[in-house]
């Protein structure tokens, strides 16, 4: 079963209403909600015009109806009545249609019922005055159902607006023209007539259109769109840069290696929007709530008219048939469906594009009330507590230096190994120079091996100690250290003040391990272990019964990161589709671990709140439409009743809308602390 | 309704697996395959 991604009822997947975006399929309950989820600005302003439709004519109905009493009164409300009726109030029928066609219950039909009772009664009325024993129309509730149930949705609309705002700015940051290089020329083009390989010029100023690769410039660039680092970074040729971030002060030319619904800041949009897709367990409630709703409200609608009109009949009451009538319009009305649907997936979608804008990519929503239940977070030591490469110390050379100096770096050289690229890095404030060597291996886990002239080189590592062997004598010697990164500290006192407990999981050696832990304050850690250990450890972990984050970078992360109940990678900022984990931290800021704990208490907590209200809204006014008060009340209060309702029913999907956008605050207080 | 503890949709009668005694039904392989990997995530 499927759920509608705009309104949030679940739809068969047999449906024949659906949409493809991005490579997934979505289902809708009707046609609106397809064409309010392909375009969602069009859908607006059809809907303006609707409700100006519907207001401009519903408030004459009201005041003739209330304040002035003629022969033709009727025939002049019927008129009135008619462009609200058949124009304003169409997509309700459509959507009725689409419910009845493929046998489900939805919005649009008891809206339908509701509005379509009261105006086929009136007309009754209106034309033979013959069948109920009153003179006056309900033309007014008919057309209030429409106007005030059209207003919510439109309040509705510009409020989820809103809460998903921060994903809209990401792809209003995507320019719509590019310079692309026509041999030498350049000419300008529309971002979609690109592709891959092209060149492009990127001028000082101008946002960056795709994820490409420098060929030529150097430049600073500002990533805080993606990643929410604020510092801009300096790039030069063969750097990576991001679609949607801003080339500050040099021109880059750049080869393009995505773009469109490829691009990094694409595929952020889409994980966002994917949000309001995941169902968080708490859910269940209200998918189970929501799959009998309909034919539920139905059967109260029903059965509580033929009560009233038996009853009333019964004691003799003339108004039978028209109470009867106005009970069935009132509670099909009043329920109000939606506001179910929409409690989780729009606090899922506001809490992941609140998120987003501080650099955390909720990629798995359904990982969310896991996520409000962690209470151990284990980390990966290198790349996530330390820097991931290496800093290089105590050097010790034995023999010629020069020569030693030069062995290491043309071997060095030669490998991409984050050690042997600090050992490079180290070597640029000596004088060597750049030697042939051949036969050159390099053996993981071990080191590289080479040969220059009759000379034998290894250069090895064992535990954190480096040596460089010439004929298999030592001839330089050092060692490796892990610095751990900047507000690292301080992201650990936080969680470790809020009684999380902290481990930490390597495949380093022990006395690297040992050091950190000690620094930061750590009593737990594990030591030379393997992908599948870390793994172990986590479910060892949650078979204790505690509910684990485990928090890595790289490959060898990727299997404890999908055991733990939520999975956080760390991210340069490129390849996010490739991460795996539920959460990418996209600036790398340990200090988001905390912030996420407080993210998903918060989220959970008012999908909660929502599911409640609504269930609660329903089923406290559901009786009242049904006629509970009026043993307190009298029948008279039918006569606003049908209005009342819409009213309420308008209200309540929005109250949901609002009320969930009061997590942002949340969010950012959070993230701030 | 068997909710897919996985990814809380409908499950299917023929995608079932069983864990501490209790069967549990999914939406598809995939589901099924995450919860095999490691069962204790999705039934607490």
């Amino acid at each position: 079963m499927a759920v509608d991604p705009v309104c949030g009822m679940y739809v068969s997947e047999n449906s024949n209403i659906y949409s493809d975006k991005d490579g997934v399929r979505y289902y809708f309950c009707s046609e609106g909600c397809r064409e309010k989820f392909n375009s969602p600005d069009m859908e607006e302003k059809l809907l303006k015009y609707k409700l100006i439709i519907a207001w401009v004519f519903s408030m004459p109905i009201l005041i003739i109806d209330y304040l002035f009493t003629f022969s033709f009164k009727n025939y002049l409300l019927f008129i009135l009545v008619l462009p609200v009726q058949l124009y304003s109030g169409f997509n309700f029928y459509r959507g009725a249609y689409q419910a009845i066609k493929n046998k489900m219950g939805n919005m649009d039909l008891l809206i339908t019922l509701g509005t379509v009772t009261a105006f086929i009664f009136s007309i009754a009325i209106t034309f033979d005055s013959g069948i109920f024993p009153v003179k006056y129309t309900y033309f007014d509730a008919s057309a209030f159902i429409i106007t005030l149930i059209l207003t919510g949705s439109y309040i509705e609309s510009l409020t989820k607006k809103k809460a998903n705002s921060s994903a809209n700015k990401l792809l209003s940051l995507l320019p719509s023209d590019v310079h692309l290089y026509d041999g030498d020329n350049i000419i300008d083009t529309e971002i979609d007539k690109i592709k891959i390989n092209d060149r492009i010029l990127i001028r000082p100023g101008e946002n960056i259109p795709v994820d490409g690769k420098i060929f030529r410039g150097t430049s600073e660039v500002d990533e805080s769109m993606i990643t929410g680092e604020g510092m801009p970074i300096l790039k030069n040729v063969n750097d990576d840069v991001i679609s949607g971030t801003k080339n500050i002060n040099g021109e880059l030319s750049v080869t393009v290696k995505n773009y469109g619904v490829n691009s990094t800041v694409n595929k952020i949009y889409s994980m966002i929007q994917m949000a309001s897709m995941g169902r968080a367990k708490i859910q269940k409630i209200a998918d189970i709530f929501s799959s009998y709703f309909v034919p539920v409200v139905l059967a109260v609608a029903l059965s509580s008219s033929i009560f009233w009109y038996f009853y009333l009949r019964s004691v003799s009451n003339p108004l039978y048939a028209v109470i009867a009538i106005l009970v069935f319009v009132s509670v099909v009305v009043i329920a109000c469906p939606c506001a179910i649907g929409l409690a989780a997936p729009i606090t899922l979608l506001i809490s992941s594009n609140q998120s987003s804008e501080n650099g955390i990519l909720i990629k798995n929503s359904s990982s969310m009330d896991r996520l409000s239940k962690i209470d151990t977070v284990i980390f990966d030591k290198t790349g996530t507590l330390t820097d991931n490469d290496p800093e290089i110390k105590n050097l010790n050379l034995y023999g010629d230096n020069r020569y030693i100096y030069s062995l290491l770096y043309s071997m060095e050289i030669k490998s991409n190994h984050p050690v042997a690229k600090a050992i490079t890095g180290y070597l640029k404030n000596y004088k060597y120079d750049i030697l042939g060597i051949r036969d050159f291996k390099e053996i993981p886990g071990y080191g590289v091996t080479g040969y220059y002239g009759n000379d034998f080189i290894e250069i090895k590592k064992s535990s954190n100690k480096i040596s460089l062997m010439i004929n298999s004598e030592e001839h330089a010697s050092m060692e490796t250290s892990y610095s751990v990164r900047k507000n690292v500290e301080n992201a650990i006192k936080r969680l470790k003040n809020n009684n999380i407990n902290i481990i930490i999981v390597t495949g380093d050696s022990e006395e690297n391990t040992e050091k950190v832990a000690d620094y930061l304050g750590i009593s737990k850690y594990y030591y030379d272990i393997k992908p599948e250990g870390k793994a172990e450890i986590v479910k060892n972990e949650q078979e204790n019964g505690k509910y684990v984050m485990f928090v890595g970078d790289g490959i060898n992360d990727t299997i404890a990161m999908e055991t733990a109940d939520v999975g956080v990678a760390m991210s340069s900022g490129s390849d996010i589709a490739k991460e795996s984990g539920d959460i990418i931290l996209l600036n790398n800021d340990l200090n988001n671990i905390y912030s996420m704990l407080i993210i998903g208490k918060y989220t959970i907590g008012k999908v909660r709140q929502n599911i409640g209200w609504a269930i609660g809204y329903n089923s406290a006014l559901i009786p009242v439409a049904a006629g509970v008060l009026v043993p307190l009340l009298g029948l008279s209060i039918y006569y606003i009743l049908p209005i009342f309702a819409a009213l309420a029913m308008g209200l309540s999907s929005t109250t949901v809308v609002l009320n969930s956008l009061r997590i942002k605050g949340h969010i950012k207080n959070a993230i701030a602390a | 309704m068997a909710t897919d503890p996985v990814c809380g949709m409908k499950g299917k009668k023929e995608i079932e697996s069983e864990y501490n005694g209790k069967k549990y039904y999914f939406c598809g392989d995939h589901c099924r395959e995450e919860f095999e990997k490691n069962p204790v995530k999705y039934t607490r």
